[in-house]
This record gives structure tokens, C-alpha cells and sequence, in this order.
């Protein structure tokens, strides 16, 4: 790797650093370190907002997955996502942030035992996104390795050890104002760096109609919206990457943290954008790559995962190279440090206040947390061997079948009953494990081309609701403020 | 029976279809039910602006006609693309040219639409509401 991207990269992440240090300075309470002292402005939360959603798996994966067979990942996947900030944010936006204003609310598990009064439910919801949080993380670490392996020449471990060092220095000390600046960083370098790429993409490709006409000699699919995909897996993504959306931890908790209900105006519509933009450039990127391997200009991939990498070094000048690397770079580490405060908060508050426990020194507690999650992630990651891009379809499916129904559906539904909300948490956690795992040892359960998370959602909503309706005599009498904020 | 309990039901009715398509392979009965319940996820934001004016209950409608007619088209479109080789729109196929230039967008459009009709006042509004919309739904 040449010493302009080298060096680009490690400004970013030199940078990354000093906003570490800035936020350690500014974290002195547990309020700060999970919820930013609910103290942000719009621009702040919608943009760390579509930075955690726009991670490894979206950019790394989504231009490997579009090289590999078309436009079917990007149709299915990174077009729904910026619907889901529109259903979220018309969902539970205002209901999430008049939630965080009852006070002494930092976790969705906060929010789930205020609204179910049940323990129980803020213990299993905390089981659930602590899972998650392993799982999904360990894709951000896989991502990482893979990216700095191409700038730095060590290998992926080596390399994702140290992005991993970086990510804990600024995690540990600054929490989630770490993470929220950062991601405002990172957000702005993606946005920029992807409006570039797609212009030197589609050149370096000769023209869209040039890369069309390529694709279609090859593959006719490969030039359709829908690519080489089955069409049922398309689908599925639409309805589990959007809807989906509002059941992220990562994402909808950062509602908690706005400073006022005025913020919300023009969050989605700014969020939404910026992920749009991304969408340019998986698909440019992934299209150009394919037609120049078609025409016999782009080298032989040992993964698909590496077309990014590989496109930008050979295909764009340093600075811009270094400059989509460094954006790479940002997405993972956007993504993977609110995961870390999310797991930390589930860990240190929610399971152990399931139990009646209440942590003492919790800002403390959550530092060390964070620190051994990144630890456990990193470990998992090193023993999985699947492509970046489906990891990731399982995290979220993961969080989208735990959390949409207890927490969104709770929050709109008064006849919702804890009862319902732990079944649906159980059976969406147990779905999306069992039938991952055993795909991955070859027991397919479910039809061709149906994707686990969207079936775990689908079932896990039904469940939610049926057994609600079974247990309305259990249903807790809500008090005026929880009807108000269920009001939205 | 509230409104709220009618949607929720609408819902489950809705995804309960979208999880027969998964099991039978039916892209088209996963797609279109969920097209619907966009539209409902809307109207379930919007609730206290539609109870001021109802008018208003025309935008969640619209939203899910409008993908109904982006997601037709493109299904249309889809059934003889491999054979289109020679029409290319902006120089993509026209599948390809329906999915970013009208469907990407709409998206965007959609998180607009929040903007647009984002109400702050009614976050300090009575619980009686509820009951409001109830009437105005009835």
C-alpha cells in the first residue's frame, strides 16, 4: 500500500484519538457515558445515527455482494435501510424521547421495564442485545481485519487488534459521546468520500452504459435490479431491513439521548440522505469492479469481500483511495463503539437490575465492560469463517426479532402484556440462533432463499401480539405519563 | 374496539401473509402485505396530526399506492428484462433505472414526509386522544 493512503489512514486515526480524549474529559457521569448527558443537537444524533447503521457489512459487504451476483444485496438491503429511518423516526421517535424524559431511562431495558413494569422482560431484553452485540461486533471486527490487512500489510488478526485498540481507547474513556463524535467524523468522511467515488467509478468503468452492456454480455441478470438474487431473499431483506430498522438498539436509543423534542424534525430526512448517498457507493463500486474483471482488468479475489479494497487501490488516485479506506475504516468503527456501550449498559445495568441488583460505581463497571466485550468480540470473530455481508443480515435480524416487538409494539400498544414481550424476545432469540446454526451446519429448516431474520421478525411479531391477547388479564395499568409518551 | 387495536390487528394480519409467502416462496406475497404496513407504520406516526385534521390520513394511503405502483411496474418490468438488451434509461435497464432514480428516492421522500409533517406541539397534548381519533376513524 502506497505511503498517501498509509498516511491517510493514520491521520483518521489519529483523529479518532484526540475525539477520545476530548470525550473522556467531557463523561463524568453514567448519564454521559450512555446517553451523551441527553444533550444532542439534531444534526449530531441523525448523522451518528446513520453511521452506526451504515457499517462494515453495508459498505464492505454490500460492494463485495454487489460485484459477486448484482444489484440484489443493494435492492434488498441498503435501499430499505433509509426507508427504515422513515418508519422509525415516525414510529418510535417521539415516543422514545418522551420515554428518556421519565427520567433515570439510559437503556432500552430501562425503557422496557417502565412500560411492562416487569423485571423479567428488562433481564431477557438485556440477554438478547448482549448476544447481539457479540455477534454483530465480532462482523465489525472481521471487517476491520480484512481492511487494515490491505493498508498496513499485517495480517487480518494483527490488523484488526490494532483497529480494536484504537476503538477501546476511545470507547472506554468516552462511552457514547466518544462514540457519537466519532461517528459524526466518520458520517461526514463517508458521505463525502461516497459522492466522489461514484463519479470516479462510473468513469473508471467506462460509463454506466458501458459497465450495463458488460454485465449483460456476461450475465444478463447481473444488469437487472434484482442481480443473480432469489427474489424471495429480496424481499425478505425489504421487510426486515426496514421495518427492521426501528428494532436496533444501537440505533433507536440514540433517541434517548436528544436534547429536545424539536431535534427530531428533520433527523429521519437527514439520516436518510447520508444513507442514500452510501448506496452510490456500494453500488457504483461493485458494478465497475464486475465489468472491469469482465473485460479482463480487474485481478482474481480470493473473497468477494475484497473488491473494495481492491478497486480503490488500483482503480483511484492514493488520495482518494485513502480517503474511502479511511471512510471503510470509519463505518466499522462507528458501528462497532455503539455496540460496545450498548453491550455495557446491558451487562452492567439491565441483567444485574433484572435481578434486583444495582452495580455500584456503574460508570466504572461500564468502562471495564467495554473493554472485556471488545476482548470476547474479537475472540468470537477469530473463529468464524462466513462472508462479512451475512454476518451482518444476522445481527440484525437478531436485534430486529428481539427488540421490534417488545420495545416498538410496546410502545404503541396499550394492550400489549410483559407476558408477550418475553415470549417474543425468547422465541426471536432462539429462531434466529438455531436456524443460523444450523444452516451453518447444513440442517435447513426453512425454504429456499427465506432469510432467518426476516422469518424470526415475522414470527417473533405474531407471538408478541397473540400472546399479548392471551394474557390480557395480566395487562399493567399504565400511568398518565407512560399513556403520553405511548402517544407520541 | 380502539383504533389502535384495529392496526395492531391490520398488522398482524399483514405480516401474518408476509410469513405465508416465506413459507410457500412467494416473493410477491411477502412484498405486497408489507407495502401496506409501510403505509400503516405512517399513519401510525402521524396519529394525533391526523386526529386535527383528518385530511391528513391521505399520506400513509398514498405512500403504500405509490410503492404499490413502483413495485408493479418494476415486477412488470422484471418478467421480459433478460430479453430488453437494447433500452437502456440514463444507461441502465429499465428495472435497474426504476430501482435508483424512483424507488431509492422514495425512500428518502419518505423520511421528507416526517419533516414535513412533524408537529412538535402535540407532545404536550392530553392522553384523551386516543378516544379522539377513535371517532374520526369511526
Amino acid at each position: 500500500m502506497n505511503g498517501i493512503i498509509t498516511g491517510i489512514v493514520v491521520v483518521y486515526l489519529f483523529i479518532c484519538i484526540l475525539i477520545g480524549i476530548w470525550a473522556t474529559r467531557q463523561t463524568k457521569s453514567t448519564s454521559d457515558f450512555l446517553i451523551a448527558g441527553r444533550n444532542l443537537g439534531m444534526f449530531v444524533m441523525a448523522i451518528a445515527a446513520f453511521s452506526s447503521i451504515q457499517s462494515g457489512f453495508g459498505l464492505l459487504g454490500g460492494v463485495g455482494q454487489t460485484y459477486d451476483a448484482g444489484m440484489g444485496f443493494a435492492a434488498g438491503v441498503l435501499i430499505a435501510a433509509p426507508l427504515g429511518f422513515g418508519l422509525t423516526w415516525f414510529l418510535v421517535g417521539k415516543r422514545m424521547w418522551m420515554m428518556g424524559s421519565k427520567g433515570d431511562v439510559y437503556t432500552l431495558g430501562d425503557v422496557v421495564e417502565k412500560r411492562y413494569d416487569s423485571k423479567a422482560a428488562r433481564g431477557w431484553l438485556g440477554i438478547a442485545i448482549t448476544l447481539g452485540v457479540i455477534g454483530y461486533l465480532g462482523t465489525q471486527v472481521q471487517a476491520m481485519g480484512i481492511i487494515m490487512h490491505s493498508i498496513f500489510g499485517v495480517s487480518p488478526k494483527v490488523g484488526a487488534l490494532i483497529g480494536l485498540t484504537i476503538l477501546a481507547f476511545y470507547s472506554v474513556g468516552g462511552g457514547i459521546i466518544a462514540s457519537v463524535y466519532t461517528d459524526l467524523f466518520q458520517g461526514i468522511i463517508m458521505i463525502i468520500v461516497s459522492i466522489v467515488i461514484f463519479f470516479i467509478a462510473i468513469n473508471v468503468g467506462g460509463g454506466m452504459q458501458t459497465i450495463t452492456q458488460n454485465l449483460q454480455s456476461a450475465d444478463p441478470l447481473l444488469a437487472t435490479s434484482f442481480g443473480t438474487y432469489s427474489m424471495v431473499s429480496i424481499a425478505c431483506w425489504i421487510f426486515l431491513f426496514s421495518l427492521g430498522a426501528a428494532g436496533q438498539p444501537h440505533f433507536i436509543n440514540k433517541f434517548l439521548m436528544i436534547k429536545s423534542p424539536k431535534q427530531l424534525k428533520w433527523g429521519a430526512f437527514t439520516a436518510g440522505i447520508a444513507y442514500a448517498i452510501t448506496v452510490l457507493l456500494v453500488v457504483s463500486i461493485g458494478l465497475s469492479a464486475r465489468s472491469l474483471y469482465i473485460q479482463g482488468k480487474f485481478p482474481e479475489l480470493a473473497t468477494p469481500d475484497d473488491s473494495l479494497v481492491v478497486f480503490v487501490t488500483h482503480f483511484t488516485p492514493s488520495v482518494i483511495g485513502g480517503l474511502v479506506l479511511a471512510g471503510l475504516l470509519a463505518a466499522i468503527m462507528s458501528t462497532g463503539s455503539g455496540f460496545v456501550t450498548l453491550g455495557a449498559a446491558s451487562i452492567v445495568r439491565d441483567i444485574p437490575r433484572a435481578f434486583n441488583i444495582k452495580v455500584k460505581n456503574e460508570l466504572m463497571m461500564n468502562r471495564i465492560v467495554v473493554l472485556a466485550l471488545l476482548i470476547i468480540s474479537t475472540l468470537f470473530s477469530f473463529y468464524m469463517d462466513t462472508l462479512v455481508a451475512l454476518l451482518g443480515v444476522f445481527g440484525w435480524g437478531t436485534f430486529a426479532s428481539t427488540v421490534f416487538p417488545a420495545v416498538v409494539l410496546g410502545l404503541i400498544w396499550k394492550r400489549a402484556t410483559k407476558q408477550g414481550a418475553i415470549a417474543s424476545i425468547v422465541i426471536g432469540l432462539f429462531l434466529n440462533f438455531l436456524l443460523e446454526i444450523g444452516q451453518k451446519y447444513g440442517i435447513v429448516i426453512l425454504p429456499e432463499g427465506v432469510v432467518v431474520g426476516a422469518f424470526s421478525l415475522a414470527i417473533s411479531i405474531m407471538t408478541f401480539i397473540i400472546i399479548s391477547l392471551l394474557t390480557q388479564k395480566e395487562n399493567v395499568r399504565l400511568d398518565k405519563e407512560m399513556l403520553k409518551a405511548m402517544e407520541g | 374496539m380502539h383504533v389502535s387495536d384495529r392496526i395492531i390487528y391490520l398488522f398482524l394480519f399483514l405480516v401474518g401473509l408476509s410469513l405465508i409467502g416465506m413459507i410457500l416462496q412467494s416473493w410477491r406475497m411477502i412484498l405486497y402485505p408489507y407495502l401496506i404496513v409501510i403505509g400503516i407504520t405512517i399513519l401510525i406516526g402521524m396519529w394525533k396530526s391526523i386526529i386535527h385534521v383528518p385530511k391528513k390520513i391521505c399520506i400513509p394511503i398514498s405512500v403504500s399506492i405509490i410503492y404499490f405502483i413502483l413495485y408493479g411496474l418494476l415486477d412488470i418490468l422484471s418478467l421480459d428484462s433478460i430479453a430488453d438488451k437494447d433500452y437502456y434509461i440514463f444507461g441502465m435497464t429499465p428495472t435497474m433505472a426504476l430501482y435508483l432514480i424512483a424507488i431509492l428516492p422514495s425512500a428518502v421522500i419518505i423520511c421528507l414526509l416526517y419533516a414535513i409533517t412533524f408537529t412538535h406541539g402535540n407532545m404536550s397534548n392530553n392522553t384523551n386522544e386516543n378516544h379522539e381519533l377513535d371517532e374520526v376513524i369511526k
